[in-house]
């Protein structure tokens, strides 16, 4: 896999292009080079870590191959929320992910390699928003991820999630404010040496 | 604690806003469209009958011209070398057999199955196409050869979760013009469940009951695990039908030695760990692996011409 840190023992693996295959269609194209942005960063914030996250994001679009016909290009975003949800959750539950400790975490196996400032403030951003969201229940992140970082509408999260509006708003509210708390005993924290 | 300020509702803006910010590699867009292309490919060619029928012109040529080429070398060289793997199957020639004893007839009965369950509609082998992977064709997809389906990978304990890298065959450092790649992995000590080389049968139930077992060409030196498992050692979670002692497969020990050498495995000789534990019921495979365990390791191990063994 390209971009990733060297991992023991990986021999060079030549790239899929390099297997004369051919390219997706064009309204795949146009559905990954949409979406892609918005798969991924429901992935990662529901707690994958990059690498999975770009699996996921394989099977995610997999999905979407497989009933290209049955989902009309105006629902293509909703359901592919939702699909990236139920992926991440079931990678999450896979074994592959329990028998991981996080001080095996790729994530903190790419925190040594030099990167630009910017690069550097958004993934120690990414890392502390995942810790806050860590404390929130599944239900209650994801309507947070949606309605917050994706910006969503009500009506749009409650399709998504299959839940009333109703419960989105309050979910919501509780959400922001454990997430609130969360911060704030993340800032009160010591900083790390590393 | 008091309840969040200003400042703490500020602080998660700010953390939201770079989270926003969060894209993904930019490479990914295209690596997810040619991963989209190759495994429909994949099932275009598992689907269809003429394709079908094309492999099994090709690979019967090959085996044609496989079988004559090992009677030339029996007769004048007297040399076996990695490239008659097809006449070193049979018992009577060099392979090394993994257990001596006369294997107890494999006779797992049908059960019948509750509706739901993906293995009333497992795909099953007709016996004829045994060849599993010889991966010649460079990809990490085995051979979609009656009905089989399914893509190589390498898990190791040290993987961040889902990241088991894919495997690519690489060139043999023996390679002949009809044998040139083969799987490779190497890696460090392991301390806890090790490293696999490993691949699903998609469908996730394959009925492999035409056969007998597998062989196949390794490299070591040092001891791998074949294992055939059965979806009822795989927990529900990851698409099988495990309720307790999973992750428990039938396996054979291998003893590798620092050359490549063929080595047969019949599935009655494969065991599960405990007393009393059933055969393998070959009606209901999940997958097929070679498992290196922790204090096998280091290891550097070669895995080549995976095939099915006929009755």
């Amino acid at each position: 896999m390209a971009g990733k840190p060297s991992l023991e023992g990986l021999h060079v693996v030549p790239p899929l292009s390099a297997l004369r295959m051919p390219r997706g269609d064009g309204r795949l194209r146009a559905a990954v080079g949409n979406h892609l942005g918005l798969v991924w960063r429901v992935l990662r914030r529901s707690g994958l870590a990059p690498a999975d996250a770009e699996d996921a994001s394989q099977d995610v679009f997999w999905v979407l191959a497989q009933r290209f016909d049955d989902v009309p290009e105006r629902a293509q975003r909703s359901f592919l929320v939702s699909t990236a949800l139920r992926v991440a959750s079931d990678r999450k539950q896979s074994k592959w992910h329990r028998s991981v400790s996080a001080g095996l975490d790729l994530e903190a196996r790419e925190s040594d390699a030099p990167l630009p400032d910017e690069a550097v403030e958004i993934r120690r951003a990414g890392a502390l928003l995942d810790e806050a969201l860590a404390s929130l229940d599944e239900l209650e992140r994801a309507v947070f991820v949606l309605a917050e970082l994706e910006q969503m509408t009500r009506a749009e999260v409650a399709e998504v999630l299959s839940i009333p509006e109703g419960t989105v708003a309050s979910r919501l509210k509780r959400a922001r404010l454990s997430l609130e708390t969360a911060v704030r005993r993340l800032r009160a924290r010591p900083r790390s040496t590393r | 604690m008091t309840p969040p300020n200003e400042e703490d509702r500020r602080a998660l803006e700010r953390l939201l806003d770079s989270a926003r910010a969060d894209a993904p590699p930019p490479e990914l867009g295209e690596r997810v469209l040619e991963h989209l292309a190759y495994r429909k490919r994949l099932e275009r060619l598992a689907a269809s009958p003429a394709s079908q029928r094309g492999f099994r012109a090709v690979a019967g040529t090959g085996a044609l011209a496989l079988l004559v080429a090992g009677v030339l070398l029996v007769l004048f060289a007297r040399k076996p070398t990695a490239d008659v793997s097809i006449a070193a199957e049979h018992p009577d020639r060099s392979p090394k057999s993994v257990a001596a004893s006369a294997a107890a007839p494999i006779a797992p009965a049908q059960p019948t199955l509750p509706v739901g369950d993906p293995c009333r509609s497992a795909v099953q082998a007709s016996g004829s196409e045994p060849l599993i992977d010889d991966f010649e064709d460079g990809d990490d997809a085995i051979r979609p050869l009656e009905g089989r389906a399914g893509f190589w990978r390498w898990p190791r304990e040290i993987d961040a979760p889902g990241t088991a890298p894919a495997l690519i065959p690489v060139p043999r450092p023996d390679a002949t013009r009809g044998n040139r790649m083969a799987q490779h992995v190497k890696g460090g000590q392991l301390l806890d469940w090790g490293a696999t080389i490993e691949f699903d049968f998609r469908p996730a139930c394959y009925d492999a009951s035409q056969y007998a077992g597998v062989s196949f060409q390794a490299r070591g030196p040092g001891r791998i695990y074949f294992a055939a498992r059965e979806r009822s050692v795989i927990p529900v979670a990851e698409g099988g039908s495990c309720q307790s002692d999973c992750h428990n497969p039938h396996v054979a020990k291998i003893e590798l030695e620092s050359g490549f050498r063929t080595y047969q495995v019949r599935f009655a000789e494969l065991r599960q760990r405990g007393l009393g534990k059933p055969p393998l019921d070959t009606h209901r495979l999940h997958s097929l692996a070679f498992l290196i365990r922790p204090e096998d390791t280091p290891y550097d191990v070669w895995v080549d011409d995976l095939r099915f063994l006929q009755h």
